[in-house]
């Protein structure tokens, strides 16, 4: 089953009147629960790609489908809800709100949907990733790998659909990283998560069950490639969470009409 | 290689950081504008009021009087003096106290006259007269009329002149005249206040009086020159002229003059003070936002070996350089602000560019740019590379923050900004509050405006003169005109008959003397007035006091030598008296004595005063407390009412050993630390009680009955012997009609009441100014109103007295009301669109610095709405704190201040009106916020995050 694809994309900056051309008309397909690596060298477009794929960003030409939908048609309140409640980014420079101490930064997406946290669910990942002892520490109290793995739990705190991890070992020592990166998959496999990681570290690629490696914005080799001939799931996202409040109106979902009509 | 410059270095960093430097840019421009306009308006408002001391009085710092035996040489040669002009006085018209005369070119330039209708003298024969002259001389004649008048010349024989009057000048000679100057000193003529042309034929007999006016020479002061020899040398006649209220002075104006001067221009001061105190911290925020925004850059030029005075430098060079850029554009504007302002407030506001007033501006500027720019530079100098890297800052400051198990994330995320930058919005603050304290005192005058309905529509009162009343020892004298000036009963006919004429009232009041027959005091007089406190050294209750506490009470100024009256014996004993009061004092007394008995008056005699006024009414009957009113008997002059309060002596602990003689109880209600002492009841006066009265009036006045001095030469003696026996006595027997205990009579003390009939009646004369008030019934139209003042006009005309029309007056202050509210009106949308982009701006600043954390929270999935409600909290906060300010300083102006600043009494619609108005500034500002927001929130969250 398909959780993500993305048909044609291309970026391009314009950077000092020069186009630079970030991605080239990429194609890709992403099976529910599976872990995907995407390596490459430094300007590959690997980051790119992973930003246009969760939506952080908006393609040149190209389009991404979630749920038989092209998120470039998602207004930016349809594109937050759907990445507070589905998708899970990980920031290789964390990205934590300095104001907010480690645990509130992790409560983010759940409290900014309005829900009630799953306390065990949080329990375990903060415990897995050993940050129980700093969580009423504001970022900058905190070491590198520390708010790292803060972000790393912000990222799972929602149970998303999709996690994207931008080099989420990159600040770790290699003990660590190996511990965080075990944690991720045991989380998303439990989850049904499709987890999305782009590192350069050959390393933590080859634990992943599909490597993609791009070449000057191209698609240089796929290893999972023909094995995704992805059928649509027919699920619809905006529908699946109309009938994920009606069964649990006590989580406090906030109501899925916020994020407006998806046409 | 070329070197590169820090100025350099910060010009470029302006350059790529326009929108940063942009909020900076505004705060120092606001600043400079602020500056130039509040000291340009300043000036400009001393100026207007210096322009009507100039329409008044000219140019002159001081005049010489009579100084005609000093010569032209000795005083230009003094070096005290840059100009000098001479003002000749040749004559007195018809004795009636007006002067003819003229003016030198000199003291012409000196002391423009304006002309209201017609022209100056320019052929022998012809006069132009003040208008006030016109009307003391009951001259019914206009420009091209002739009239014939007996001069007397100053030191000559009396003429008959014919002049023809060629103009009406505007007043004067009024401001020349100052207490003490012109009628202690005998001999000396007042000012001219008819002017003929200096060629006119000279009189047969006698030269005329000179009056010298002058300017200082550089550096000369009025306490410089009368410490000089000169000053002794010329007879001390030397009079200043004050150059803030157009008044001659026998004293240093200096001091009160600048009084007045910040008096004048304070609004400017205090608005442009509190404006430019909201700039700086503007700029200081602005400051503190931009370095906020280089911490990283400030942290790693001082990990690569940048100075704290080099960071300081470098950052603090951008300051300077909007600040070069802002000078010239915030002065043109503040510039062309005041002169618009003084376009519309014309008369009030003076536009005076002065070029030397622009050299303090630029410096009150720069340093108002220093002193906010200080602070922000300094903390950012003193970061360390690993303060900057740990945000250790952020970290000291949230040691106090409780980590949340649950929240609304971007309340929190609010409030712990607000937290951790309390005076972030400080400036803004400020401004809001202003604006709303504005708003409500421009509602204020709008109501006192509407509300505002005059008690009378004309009145009549005295010009000058006529009711001089005079004292000599124990005797009040008025002045035997006032008798023949008094308004007859025909005249308040002619008034009442007026059409549209509602109702005439008369108020005025006389000072007579009780006479008591018995032999002791009784005990309320005594205690009434007497008091240790009144003249140390005296005992309670014996007769000195008690007659120093009566002329407290009746004359403000009192004369050791006037309390001979209830002694037995001579004055000798009552004071300690200079020899040659003494010798004075014995003579006045003989005087007084042999008077007394020459009336039959045996008893001893009180001063009291008798007050006309309007007894009907509610007020005048509810203080009786014994008999009755009777207006047919008070009419008729047979009865009369008492006014005598009850009188509390306090102690007060602040005053020490100060007692204040408050009436009844109120003094200890407001002064709760106050000890009662005693009390002076009423057990004297009663309803039917018989009062014999006594006045004395002279013939007119010669000065020397009511003059301070003693006289010093045997001619003057003779004058005053003179004077005795021409004076002139009317007794009347009357009886109390009812008593009273309190009485709508303003401050006045004990005094006797009665109706204007029935001090005409009773046969005396008023001895203070006579007012008649008259109300008009239904609309006037001005055809209406314009007969009915030409009609009083020609009634008051008889009398001496001038007609005041209160529509008129209150048409043209509405008028004038209006043209401020307009100005005003202008600086609430001033202030109101500065309060609104300040807070707009520093929203801007905290959103671009802001802007990672936005990407952030974009990514983990807040909406447009979520991340509103960042920025909407601070913004409720400042508006919130801004009203609570406004609030604070309006009940501050409310209970110290009321007066100055508000004048209607609706303060409770004051209340909602601030609260919308910083509910509507809340509204604009989240719209501008949210316009911001837009900006950012239409990039995508990854050029968020990247952008910094």
């Amino acid at each position: 089953m398909e959780a993500l694809r993305c048909e044609s994309l291309t970026k391009t900056y314009q950077g000092g009147g020069v186009p630079v051309h970030a991605l080239r008309d990429v194609s890709l397909s992403f099976a529910q629960g599976s872990f995907t690596a995407v390596t490459g060298k430094s300007g590959s477009g690997k980051s790119t790609l992973l930003h246009l794929l969760s939506g952080l960003d908006r393609p040149t030409s190209g389009s991404v489908i979630y749920q038989e939908h092209d998120l470039a048609r998602y207004n930016d309140n349809q594109l937050s809800v759907l990445r507070r409640r589905r998708f899970g980014f990980v920031f290789q420079s964390y990205n934590l709100v300095r104001e907010l101490t480690a645990r509130e930064n992790i409560l983010l997406p759940v409290m900014l949907d309005g829900r009630k946290p799953d306390e065990g669910h949080l329990n375990r990942i903060i415990e897995v990733l050993g940050i129980g002892d700093r969580l009423s520490h504001l970022p900058g109290a905190m070491s590198g790998g520390q708010q790292q793995r803060v972000c790393i739990a912000r990222a799972l705190a929602n149970k998303p659909a999709i996690l994207f991890a931008d080099e989420p070992t990159g600040n770790l020592d290699g003990k660590t990283g190996r511990e965080v990166l075990t944690l991720m998959r045991t989380v998303s496999q439990e989850l049904g998560i499709t987890m999305i990681l782009v590192t350069h570290d050959l390393g933590v690629a080859e634990q992943a069950e599909r490597i993609i490696r791009l070449e000057d914005g191209q698609v240089a080799d796929d290893s999972g490639e023909g094995e995704d001939s992805i059928t649509a799931s027919g699920g619809n996202f905006i529908e699946s969470e109309i009938s994920r409040n009606k069964r649990s109106p006590q989580c406090g979902v906030a109501p899925i009409e916020t994020a407006g009509v998806i046409p | 290689m070329k070197r590169l410059t820090m100025n350099q270095v910060a010009a470029a960093s302006l350059k790529a950081n326009k929108k940063a430097y942009f909020s900076l840019a505004i705060g120092i421009f606001l600043a400079v504008y602020l500056c130039t306009a509040a000291v340009l308006g300043a000036y400009g408002t001393i100026q207007a009021n210096q322009q009507k001391i100039i329409d008044r009085v000219g140019y002159i710092d001081g005049f010489f009087l009579n100084s005609a035996s000093v010569s032209d040489e000795t005083v230009r040669s003094s070096g005290w003096f840059a100009r000098v002009g001479k003002v000749f006085v040749t004559a007195q018209i018809d004795k009636t106290g007006q002067y003819v005369g003229y003016y030198d070119e000199e003291a012409l330039s000196l002391m423009p006259r304006t002309c209201v209708e017609g022209r100056m003298p320019e052929n022998p024969g012809e006069i132009a007269m003040e208008e006030t002259a016109l009307a003391q001389l009951r001259l019914d004649i206009g420009v091209g009329d002739q009239v014939t008048c007996t001069m007397q010349p100053v030191e000559g024989l009396p003429e008959e002149r014919t002049y023809t009057l060629v103009g009406v000048l505007a007043d004067q000679s009024p401001y020349m005249e100052s207490y003490g100057s012109m009628l202690t000193d005998h001999g000396t003529p007042e000012w001219p206040n008819a002017l003929v042309y200096p060629q006119d034929a000279p009189f047969q007999t006698g030269d005329p009086a000179v009056h010298r006016v002058v300017t200082y020479a550089t550096l000369v002061t009025y306490s410089r020159f009368t410490n000089s020899d000169a000053y002794e040398a010329w007879g001390y006649n030397f009079i200043a002229i004050s150059r803030s209220t157009g008044q001659a002075t026998w004293y240093d104006p200096a001091l009160e003059d600048l009084e007045k001067y910040a008096g004048q221009s304070m609004i400017w001061w205090i608005m442009g003070g509190a404006l430019l105190l909201t700039c700086g911290i503007g700029i200081s925020s602005a400051m503190e936002s931009m370095l906020a925004q280089k911490t990283e850059e400030i942290g790693m030029l001082r990990a690569v070996g940048a100075t704290r005075r080099q960071i300081r430098r470098l950052f603090g060079r951008d300051g300077w350089l909007l600040c070069l850029i802002a000078l010239p554009i915030g002065m043109g504007l503040g510039i062309v602000t005041v002169w618009v302002i003084s376009r519309f407030a014309e008369g009030t506001i003076l536009f005076r560019l002065n070029g030397w007033l622009l050299l303090p501006v630029a410096a009150l500027s720069a340093l108002c740019v220093l002193l906010s720019s200080r602070l922000p530079l300094k903390r950012a100098s003193r970061q360390t590379p690993m303060g900057v890297l740990r945000d250790t800052g952020t970290l000291r400051k949230a040691k106090r923050f409780q980590s949340k198990k649950q929240f609304r994330a971007t309340r929190l995320i609010a409030s712990r900004q607000t937290r951790l930058h309390p005076l972030r919005q400080a400036g803004a603050s400020v401004m809001v509050a202003l604006t709303l304290l504005l708003t409500a005192i421009e509602l204020d005058g709008f109501l006192y405006q509407s509300d505002y309905q005059p008690a009378y529509d004309f009145y009549i009162q005295p010009i000058n003169g006529h009711y001089t009343m005079i004292t000599l020892d124990s005797m009040h004298f008025a002045n035997q005109a006032a008798k023949e000036n008094v308004l007859t009963e025909q005249d308040l006919q002619q008034i009442r008959a007026i059409e549209k004429v509602q109702s005439v009232t008369v108020e005025t009041s006389a000072t007579i003397l009780l006479e008591l027959n018995e032999e002791e005091v009784p005990q309320y007089l005594r205690d009434y007035y007497t008091e240790e406190r009144l003249v140390p050294g005296l005992r309670n209750g014996d007769v000195a006091s008690l007659h120093y506490s009566f002329h407290n009470a009746v004359m403000p100024f009192i004369f050791t030598d006037s309390l001979a009256y209830l002694l037995e014996d001579t004055p000798d004993q009552v004071t300690d008296l200079t020899d040659e009061y003494r010798a004075w004092n014995a003579k006045a007394f003989q005087e007084m004595r042999a008077a007394q008995k020459g009336y039959g008056v045996t008893g001893k005699l009180i001063p009291l005063t008798i007050e006309v006024v309007d007894v009907n009414g509610p007020s005048f009957q509810q203080g009786i407390v014994d008999g009755r009113i009777n207006i047919a008997a008070l009419d008729a002059g047979q009865e009369v009412l008492v006014y005598a309060p009850s009188l509390g002596y306090w102690e007060t602990v602040e005053h020490g050993e100060t007692v204040g003689n408050v009436a009844g109880a109120d003094f200890g209600e407001y002064h709760p630390d106050a000890r009662l002492k005693g009390m002076a009841v009423n057990d004297y006066f009663k309803a039917g009680q018989s009062l014999s009265l006594l006045q004395a009036l002279t013939e007119p006045d010669n000065g020397l009955m009511e003059r301070g001095s003693a006289p010093y030469t045997q001619a003057e003696l003779e004058d005053l012997e003179q004077s005795y026996r021409s004076i002139h006595t009317d007794a009347a027997s009357v009886l109390v009609g009812a008593v009273l205990e309190s009485a709508p009579l303003g401050s006045n003390g004990l005094c006797l009441i009665t109706t204007e009939k029935g001090l005409r009646a009773l046969g005396f004369a008023p001895t203070q100014p006579t007012y008649i008030r008259i109300t008009l019934t239904g609309e006037v139209d001005q055809t209406t109103e314009e007969a009915i003042q030409r009609r009083l006009e020609t009634i008051a005309s008889r009398a001496g007295m001038e007609v005041k029309n209160r529509m008129a007056n209150a048409r043209e202050n509405a008028r004038r009301q209006r043209q401020t509210e307009i100005v005003f009106l202008g600086v609430i949308i001033l202030f109101f669109a500065v309060a609104v982009s300040m807070q707009v701006s520093n929203a801007g600043r905290r959103i671009r610095a802001d802007q990672r954390m936005i990407g952030t929270l974009r990514a983990v999935g807040a909406d447009e709405k979520a991340l509103m409600g960042c920025y909407r909290l601070p913004m409720l906060v400042t508006t919130a704190a801004g009203l609570l300010l406004a609030l604070c300083l309006f009940i501050l102006m409310g209970t110290a201040a009321y007066h100055y600043f508000l004048a209607s009494h609706h303060l409770i619609l004051m209340l909602p009106l601030m609260i919308l108005t910083a509910a509507l500034c809340a509204l604009c500002c989240l719209i501008g916020v949210k316009a911001r927001l837009r900006q950012l929130l239409n990039k995508s969250v990854v050029e968020n995050i990247r952008e910094l």
